[in-house]
């Protein structure tokens, strides 16, 4: 277990590593010139070159990329070119609670709505409630977010005042509602399609038979049984979209107002400031495969078999 | 926030349901501390970005703009909706030599910053020579070389700039390379907001002026607020208390905030989607206003690339264009080009300097360049709108007389990068706005041969000695300079390294409650000058 253990986090730094690198050299192989975009349309060309000078920019790319990687080893993201005085890491912080707080949100709506809605829909199938929850999921999963937050924002907040329009203020749980509503509806929408499937499954072995023969109660059944084998494909579909979430999620954020990751990595793309595009690449990538790396071990903890072979 | 009764169980079930899971989020990150409001109230507006700086020596985007017209005077602005300028920080306009190189300036008497210290010449002094120094990072340091050592000082910055000398405290000089009858614009530019001396380090984060409102908080992502200057030198100004600025705002729920009277004024245009919804909706007639944007939309067609280095073929382009239907693509928001130089800007002249509409002379001259079937080509543009929109058209209207189009709609940084790259964008559609209302601005920046260089912004690459003689000329003698500029523009017209298509308009829709509402061509919103009707 604990050689699987270092195994596991070794290729952690390594895909953090190589993800980090990649954004590093593709930031400077787009065309275009980030010393030009700090120093505005009117800048003279000896003004953009004393830019470029100061922001290290004219050195070659295996020197910036030595640099680069001598800060991150001292936990320096290095400082915005386009928000004067900013540092990469102050930004990201400020920026994650929002980002977290609305991933959470998120799941939460996935989770919330696509498990009873599975369990439900595999207990009674071919019911009204069955056709009902598979015409849901149908709408969940082809609606683009775009699409369902501006109506929501339309409806809900600008004809209806029921919530805030845009932005955050308190309580953060009011304004964050419609947003995560957004983010999370396609999620439980495939969420409820598979542990409808996964239950139906379940339902149809040979031991769920042998513990109704022994006259375990259902509810008994569902809790013990059911659940604890529905779980496993839902457990690693929330640790990838809270991974993915926590990476930012910009078309709701933009829409929402939302001054989280998402918002910050599509300013710095559109502004080419390499730090910051590299600053929010990394968060992603931390997130990506950190819960990944939860899930793997929570596998551990709900499937014995894979307890074993771990050990083995 | 409105909330109706309706909602209240709603929101309670809502509450109750996700509470537990929000609580980890930091209670230290709701937005912006609310504004106390006084008699005047508090303005407000909102933004989709942040600004980059509150550095007014560097800023250089919609934000930081509009915030540099609320927190800093400079020395002569313009007048609330014209292009006027009119003493500001200084007692008179400046008092110029008879060689037209040296200005003489006097402060106005009294003028002091937000924290109560008082604004003198020593300020003014660093404000303009910080511009020069390279540590600053200005933008705008190319308009600066107007004056004496400033050149010498981006370069090598120990000393002073031999050009700017202070003579008591409420008094300094300027002294010019050359005479240059636009320096006194440059002088009201947002980079010429008088800061206290030895504070420019400080500047991008607090920012401290002479405006008519004082910074309190600056969020990022979230809010700006500024409170009323009471320091400030105009009696009775501005009328407003404060003003709270939302940031992370789309313009399209700007718009919703600003209908549904939660907003006063948006920050960001007016969205492309809704301008023909706006401008029909009888409700907002009386809260829309519309400006020239001394603007000008335009070709550019690089003159050191094949074919365009061939001038048959520029002009047989600029007798391809439609301007009437390209104004149709963005919904008219603007007027047919009538020359490069906008309305309201020096060097506009109202008889047409473009070539008409013309398919078969276009054909001809296509022919007589050696391309009687046309060619292929690459257009550059930036991949938003009203660009995508009339790239199409442009697309159109040159397949008319044979030439194909390859659309490049590439990001903005992109775009920048290419376009000012020798040989690599044989068309280009992009646009300029006047840093100030002189035609200098669009003919040295845009068609000047010291900027056909890499990392400029004449993208035609187009250089002609007798072309800018007349534009230097037209700044040295300003009684002769709407003369010089017009025979600047017809040479220009002939040698065609650039298509002018259409001047820019702009439209605004303001909240009901804003009083005394007026823009002006240069800054755009005049905040200072604005009430609140309840």
């Amino acid at each position: 277990m604990s050689r699987w253990l270092i195994r596991r986090t070794a290729q952690m730094f390594a895909v953090v590593w190589g993800v980090m690198t990649l954004a590093f050299i593709l930031a400077f192989i787009v065309p275009g010139d980030p010393a030009r975009m700090v120093a505005g349309p009117n800048a003279s060309p000896e003004a953009v070159a004393n830019i470029r000078h100061e922001l290290g920019l004219d050195q070659s790319l295996l020197t910036q990329y030595t640099h680069f990687i001598e800060r991150l080893m001292h936990g320096n993201l290095g400082i915005s070119f386009a928000l004067q005085n900013q540092t990469v890491g102050s930004a990201i912080w400020r920026a994650l609670p929002f980002t977290a707080a609305l991933a959470i949100g998120g799941v939460l709506w996935e989770v919330v709505l696509g498990i009873p809605f599975g369990i439900i829909s595999a207990y009674r199938p071919k019911s009204i409630f069955d056709r009902f929850s598979t015409f849901s999921a149908l709408f969940g999963l082809s609606t683009p977010p775009f699409w369902l937050g501006l109506m929501l924002l339309y409806f809900l907040a600008f004809k209806l005042s029921i919530f805030p329009l845009n932005g955050v203020g308190h309580p953060l749980i009011w304004y964050l509602i419609l947003p995560s509503f957004t983010l999370g509806v396609g999620g439980a929408a495939f969420y409820s399609r598979i542990v409808r499937t996964t239950v139906l499954n379940v339902l149809q072995s040979p031991f769920i038979e042998f513990a109704q023969l022994k006259g375990m109660p259902a509810s008994l059944i569902l809790r013990r049984h059911v659940i604890r084998h529905a779980l496993m494909p839902i457990v690693t579909m929330i640790g990838m979209d809270l991974g993915y979430f926590l990476g930012g999620v910009l078309i709701t954020e933009s829409i929402f107002g939302i001054p989280g990751i998402g918002q910050l990595a599509f300013k710095s793309i559109s502004t080419l400031d390499v730090p910051m595009i590299t600053g929010t690449v990394l968060v992603a990538s931390v997130f990506m495969v950190l819960m990944n790396f939860i899930v793997d071990v929570l596998y551990t903890f709900i499937d014995p078999r894979v307890r074993l072979q771990r050990n083995n | 926030m409105k909330i109706s009764k309706h909602s209240k169980l709603l929101r309670s079930f809502l509450v109750l349901g996700l509470g537990s899971v929000m609580t980890i989020a930091p209670i230290a990150i709701g937005a912006g501390s609310a504004q106390a409001a006084g008699n005047g109230g508090v303005l407000k507006i909102a933004f989709a970005s942040d600004p980059s700086t509150f550095d007014p020596q560097v800023c250089y985007d919609a934000t930081c703009w509009d915030n540099m017209e609320m927190l800093f005077n400079r020395l002569y602005d313009y007048t609330p909706a014209g292009t006027d300028l009119v003493p500001q920080a200084a007692a008179a306009m400046p008092k110029v030599s008879a060689d037209k190189l040296t200005y003489t300036i006097t402060l106005r008497a009294g003028m002091k910053f937000a924290d109560g210290t008082p604004v003198t010449a020593d300020d003014v002094a660093y404000t303009f020579s910080r511009i020069c120094d390279p540590a600053t990072k200005s933008p705008v340091v190319s308009f600066w070389n107007a004056v004496k050592g400033c050149e010498a000082f981006s370069k090598d910055p120990t000393g002073t700039v031999s050009g700017i000398s202070v003579k008591s405290p409420t008094k300094l000089t300027l002294t010019l390379v050359q005479p240059n009858s636009a320096f006194v614009y440059v002088m009201a530019m947002p980079h010429a907001s008088i800061i206290p001396s030895g504070t420019g380090a400080q500047q991008a984060e607090k920012p401290l002026g002479s405006g008519p409102f004082k910074f309190v908080s600056f969020t990022p992502g979230q809010s700006i607020i500024l409170t009323k200057n009471t320091n400030y030198w105009n009696p009775g100004h501005p009328l407003l208390d404060g003003v709270n600025e939302a940031l992370g705002v789309t313009p399209e729920v700007q718009l919703l905030q600003l209908q549904k009277g939660d907003l006063d004024l948006m920050g960001d245009k007016l969205p492309n989607s809704s301008y023909l919804a706006v401008i029909k909706d009888k409700k907002l007639k009386s809260q829309i206003s519309h400006r020239v944007g001394l603007s000008t939309y335009f070709l550019t067609l690089n003159t050191k690339m094949k074919p365009f280095n061939n001038p048959l073929v520029r002009e047989a382009v600029s007798y391809a264009i439609d301007r009437a239907a390209l104004l149709r693509a963005v919904n008219g928001q603007g007027d047919p080009a009538t020359g490069f130089i906008p309305p309201g800007v020096t060097g506009y002249v109202t008889k047409s300097m473009v070539n008409p509409l013309n398919v078969a002379k276009a054909k001809s001259l296509l022919k007589e360049a050696g391309y009687p079937k046309g060619f292929k080509t690459d257009l550059y543009s930036w991949n938003t709108q009203p660009w995508t929109n009339l790239d199409v058209v442009i697309q159109q209207q040159l397949a008319a007389i044979g030439i194909k189009i390859n659309v490049k709609a590439v990001q903005m940084s992109t775009f920048f990068g290419l376009a000012a790259t020798p040989k690599t964008t044989p068309m280009t559609l992009t646009f300029w706005i006047a840093d100030y209302p002189d035609g200098s601005d669009f003919f040295q920046a845009l068609l000047g041969c010291a900027s056909a260089i890499p990392g400029g912004q004449n993208y035609p690459f187009y250089c002609n000695k007798k072309f800018d003689n007349l534009v230097n000329d037209g700044l040295a003698q300003p009684s002769k300079v709407q003369s010089f500029y017009e025979s600047a523009a017809k040479l220009m017209q002939k040698d065609n390294p650039v298509v002018p298509l259409y001047f820019g308009k702009n439209t605004t829709v303001y909240g009901k409650n804003v009083g005394n509402f007026v823009e002006n061509p240069i800054w755009g919103y005049m905040i200072s000058n604005y009430s609140l009707k309840s």
